[in-house]
C-alpha cells in the first residue's frame, strides 16, 4: 500500500477539540515539503486554517497559506466550503441562471426546506470536493506535461479535509449512498456513485482520525474507527496529538519525592519556586503516564498504523511550529 | 449572582453551553453532584459522555430514561449521607422525537403513518439542530413533570454555538403554516406537479429544486408534513413555550470554555448571541487552567535569576545532599517549569483577553478549573472539580 502522502485525499475526522486543523495543517505542510501542491478545505462558517497559518481568510475562493523556501518545495492553499456557497454554485451549474437560484434558495420557505431536506448540505459540499480532486490544471508548464506522458496533472496534487467533529462527520460521508438508494437513475445517481468511487477507493483515499490521549477522545476514536469501517471507508492513520514529551522517567519519581523533603523551606521565595518547579513535574510526570496508559488501549483496540504528535508548549500554534510538527511527521509518515 | 452555590439554590434549570472538547460534560456532572450533596434532588441530562463517566454514574446504556445514582456510589465522591438525590440521563433523540409524536398523534395510525414515513426517519435521527432541539424538549418534559428540584443540561457540542439557541426556530419553521400550505396537496403528495399547480407560486420552485437535487423525498416530505397535520398547533405551542421557559428567572445559562484561543473566541462569540437573545446568564466557567505558581512577591524575579545561574536554583532545591542524580534532574525540571510557567502566562492572558470582551466591569460570575494532571471520569474526579467550581469568594481566582 502507498504511503499517506500519495493519496489524493486524506480525510481528518475526530473529536473536537482534539487539534484536528492543527494536524491538518501539519501533513499538508510535510506533502508540500515533498513538493505537493495540497489544498486544505474547511467546512462551516468560521474558518481556522488561515489563523495558524498567519495568513488572511481564504474563503470559497481559496488562498495561498504556505509556500517552501526550498527548491522543490510545493504549495499548501486553503478553501473554506459553507453550505451556501457549495449549494449556489452547485445550483447555478444546474439551472445557469442566477434569478432562478435567488428566487429558489434564498426564498424564506424554501430555505426551510433546504435548511431541513436530509443531506442536501452535505451532498453538494461532497460533490464539491469530488469536483476539485478531479480538477486539472488551467495551464500546466510544458515541463510537467512532458514528465506526466503528454496529460494534464491535477490542480491538486492532495486535498486534506479538515472534517467536522465526530457526530456531524459521519453524516458526511454517509451521504453518497444514501442518495444513490435514494435516486435510482440521471445525473444525480451518478454523480453520487463517482463520490463514492472517490471515498470508498483505498488507493486514492484514505480516513484519518485525530484524537488526543486521553479517555473521551479515544473512546470517540474508536467508535468512530468502526462506523467508519463498517460504512466503508479506508481506515488510514490515528494520529494522537500532543502527547506529552517523556521528560521525566520513572526513577525520576523517587527523587523529586526526595527533593521535596530537601528544597528550602515554603515560607522563602526559594523554597516556593522550588516546590512550584517540583509540582510541575510531577503533573507533567503524572500527564505522560496517562497518555501512555490511554495509547496503550487504543494500541490494544484499533491495529490501525498510529502517530503521535508531541505536546507543544505555545498557546497558539503559528507557521514556525507547523513547520515544526510537519518536520516531526516526515519522518513517520513513510 | 456571586456564586454557583446561589444559582444551585435559587434556580431549577442551569443550561451549560460552550464548543466542543472544552468539559461541558463534566461541568454539567460536577454541578450535579454538588447539588445532590447540598440536599436538592437533580438530575443531569447529558449527551453522550465518555463511558467511564457513564459507567462511573451508573448509567450503562443509552435509555433516554433517568436513572438514579445509588448514594453507595456518591460516596467514593465523599459524600456520605446524600440529603439530595443525584439522577442522571443519557439523551437519545431519535427515541425523543418519537415520543413527541406519540404524544401529539390524534390516532395511532396518524402515529404510524409518521414513524414509518422516510423523511421523518431522516430528520429525527440525522438533521444537524435535531439533536439540540430534542434536548430542549426533554428539559421541558421533566421540567414539567416536577419530579426535580434542579435539573442541569448538558448541551451538545456544536462547533457554530449560534446553532443551540436557533435550533427550536429553525425546527418549528419546518412546521410552519405556510410550508404546510404548499405541501399539503394531493398532486404533491403523488410526486409528480399536476398541470394546475405550475401557475401557483410554489409549485416551480419545487420542480426547481427537484431538478437540482433529484431527491425524490418531496413525496415522503408532503406525506410527512400532512401527517402533522392537527399537531402542528401542540408542536409549536410547545417549542414557544420550552423557549420561554428558559428565558424565565429560573433558568440560567453557564457558558463553558477553556483557555485556548479558538474556543475563547468562540466563547466571546457564543457570549454575544446569549445577551442578544436575552437569555438569562449565570456565569463562566473556564476549565483547563494553567495556574501562575510564582505570584508570591519577588517570586519572578528569583525565578529570572535562577534561570540563568543555576547553582541557584539547585540550593533552593536542596539537591547537592542528593548528589549527581539529582543535580542532572535539575536541569530538566527547569525546563520543564519554565513551560509550565509560560502556558500559565499564556492562559492568563487568554483569560484577560476573554474578560475585556464579556465582562470588562467584572461583574459577572468567574470560576475557574486548574488543568488536572489526570483526567477526570469518575465520581471523586467530579468532586475535585466541584470544589473549584464552588470555592466561593471573589469573582474568579
Amino acid at each position: 500500500m502507498s504511503g499517506l502522502l500519495d493519496k489524493r485525499l486524506l480525510i481528518f475526522s475526530g473529536k473536537g477539540g482534539v487539534g484536528k486543523t492543527v494536524v491538518s495543517c501539519a501533513v499538508a505542510v510535510a506533502a508540500a515539503r515533498k513538493g505537493k501542491r495540497v489544498l486544505i478545505l474547511e467546512y462551516g462558517e468560521d474558518e481556522r486554517v488561515p489563523g495558524v497559518f498567519g495568513a488572511k481568510k481564504a474563503g470559497y475562493e481559496g488562498a495561498r497559506m504556505w509556500a517552501g523556501e526550498r527548491k522543490g518545495d510545493g504549495e499548501v492553499w486553503s478553501m473554506r466550503l459553507t453550505p451556501r456557497d457549495t449549494l449556489h454554485e452547485f445550483v447555478i451549474r444546474q439551472v445557469k441562471f442566477e434569478r432562478v437560484y435567488h428566487a429558489v434558495f434564498e426564498n424564506r420557505v424554501m430555505k426551510y426546506f433546504t435548511t431541513a431536506a436530509p443531506g442536501l448540505n452535505e451532498l453538494v459540499v461532497m460533490g464539491k470536493i469530488e469536483n476539485l480532486s478531479g480538477e486539472r490544471m488551467k495551464k500546466p508548464p510544458k515541463k510537467l506535461l512532458k514528465e506526466n506522458g503528454g496529460e494534464v496533472p491535477p490542480e491538486w496534487d492532495l486535498i486534506v479535509f479538515d472534517a467536522p467533529a465526530t457526530g456531524h462527520g459521519m453524516a458526511f460521508f454517509k451521504v453518497p449512498k444514501m442518495t444513490m438508494a435514494m435516486v435510482k437513475v440521471g445525473p444525480l445517481h451518478r454523480k453520487a456513485e463517482h463520490m463514492w468511487e472517490l471515498l470508498s477507493d483505498e488507493t486514492r483515499t484514505s480516513f484519518n482520525i485525530v484524537t488526543l490521549a486521553e479517555e473521551m477522545p479515544i473512546n470517540e476514536t474508536i467508535d468512530l474507527h468502526e462506523a467508519s469501517k463498517q460504512l466503508g471507508l479506508p481506515q488510514g492513520t490515528v494520529f494522537v496529538n500532543a502527547v506529552y514529551p517523556p521528560m521525566f522517567a520513572e526513577e525520576d519519581e523517587k527523587i523529586l519525592h526526595q527533593l521535596d523533603e530537601d528544597a528550602e523551606p515554603l515560607d522563602t521565595v526559594q523554597g516556593v519556586i522550588a516546590r512550584a518547579a517540583l509540582d510541575a513535574a510531577l503533573t507533567a510526570r503524572g500527564r505522560q503516564r496517562l497518555h501512555e496508559d490511554q495509547i496503550g488501549r487504543l494500541a490494544q483496540a484499533l491495529k490501525l498504523p498510529r502517530i503521535e504528535l508531541p505536546f507543544v508548549f505555545r498557546p497558539r500554534l503559528g507557521p514556525e511550529e507547523i513547520v515544526g510538527l510537519a518536520k516531526e511527521l516526515e519522518g513517520k509518515l513513510a | 449572582m456571586t456564586s454557583l452555590t446561589e444559582l444551585i439554590e435559587t434556580k431549577r434549570i442551569l443550561v451549560c453551553v460552550g464548543s466542543g472538547g472544552v468539559g461541558k460534560t463534566t461541568t454539567s456532572a460536577a454541578i450535579a453532584l454538588r447539588a445532590a450533596g447540598m440536599g436538592r434532588k437533580v438530575c443531569v441530562l447529558t449527551i453522550d459522555p465518555a463511558k467511564r463517566l457513564a459507567n462511573s454514574m451508573g448509567l450503562d446504556a443509552l435509555g433516554n430514561k433517568e436513572t438514579r445514582i445509588p448514594d453507595d456510589r456518591l460516596k467514593t465522591a465523599g459524600i456520605a449521607r446524600p440529603k439530595g438525590e443525584l439522577w442522571a440521563m443519557m439523551l437519545d433523540t431519535k427515541r425523543t422525537w418519537d415520543d413527541l409524536v406519540d404524544r401529539f398523534a390524534k390516532s395511532p395510525e396518524q402515529r404510524d403513518r409518521i414513524l414509518g414515513n422516510r423523511y421523518y426517519q431522516q430528520i429525527s435521527g440525522a438533521l444537524a439542530g435535531s439533536q439540540e432541539f430534542m434536548a430542549m424538549e426533554k428539559l421541558y418534559e421533566l421540567h414539567e413533570s416536577g419530579k426535580y428540584d434542579l435539573l442541569v443540561l448538558d448541551t451538545p457540542p456544536t462547533r457554530n454555538a449560534l446553532d443551540f439557541l436557533d435550533a427550536p426556530q429553525k425546527m418549528m419553521g419546518i412546521m410552519d403554516e405556510s410550508v404546510i400550505k404548499l405541501f399539503v396537496n394531493p398532486s404533491l403528495k403523488a410526486g409528480k406537479l399536476g398541470f394546475g399547480l405550475l401557475r401557483t407560486s410554489g409549485a416551480w420552485m419545487f420542480k426547481v429544486l427537484e431538478k437540482v437535487t433529484g431527491f425524490q423525498v418531496l413525496a415522503d416530505m408532503g406525506e410527512f408534513v400532512e401527517g402533522f397535520s392537527g399537531m402542528y398547533g401542540g408542536f409549536s405551542e410547545r417549542a414557544k413555550r420550552v423557549e420561554a421557559l428558559l428565558r424565565e428567572e429560573k433558568s440560567s445559562f453557564i457558558l463553558v470554555t477553556s483557555p485556548a484561543p479558538s474556543t475563547v473566541e468562540e466563547a466571546i462569540y457564543f457570549f454575544g448571541k446569549i445577551q442578544e437573545a436575552k437569555i438569562p446568564f449565570g456565569g463562566f466557567v473556564v476549565n483547563r487552567i494553567h495556574k501562575d505558581a510564582l505570584t508570591m512577591s519577588g517570586a519572578k524575579t528569583e525565578w529570572k535569576k535562577m534561570r540563568k545561574e543555576p547553582a541557584l536554583f539547585l540550593k533552593a532545591l536542596g539537591a547537592s545532599k542528593r548528589g549527581k542524580a539529582a543535580e542532572a534532574l535539575a536541569e530538566r525540571l527547569s525546563e520543564n517549569f519554565q513551560a509550565f510557567q509560560a502556558l500559565a502566562e499564556m492562559d492568563a492572558e487568554q483569560m484577560e483577553h476573554l474578560r475585556a470582551e464579556t465582562d470588562p466591569k467584572q461583574k459577572k460570575l468567574w470560576r475557574t478549573v486548574p488543568h488536572f494532571e489526570l483526567d477526570v471520569h469518575d465520581l471523586s474526579g467530579l468532586a475535585r472539580v466541584g470544589e473549584h467550581l464552588f470555592a466561593d469568594g471573589a469573582p474568579g481566582e
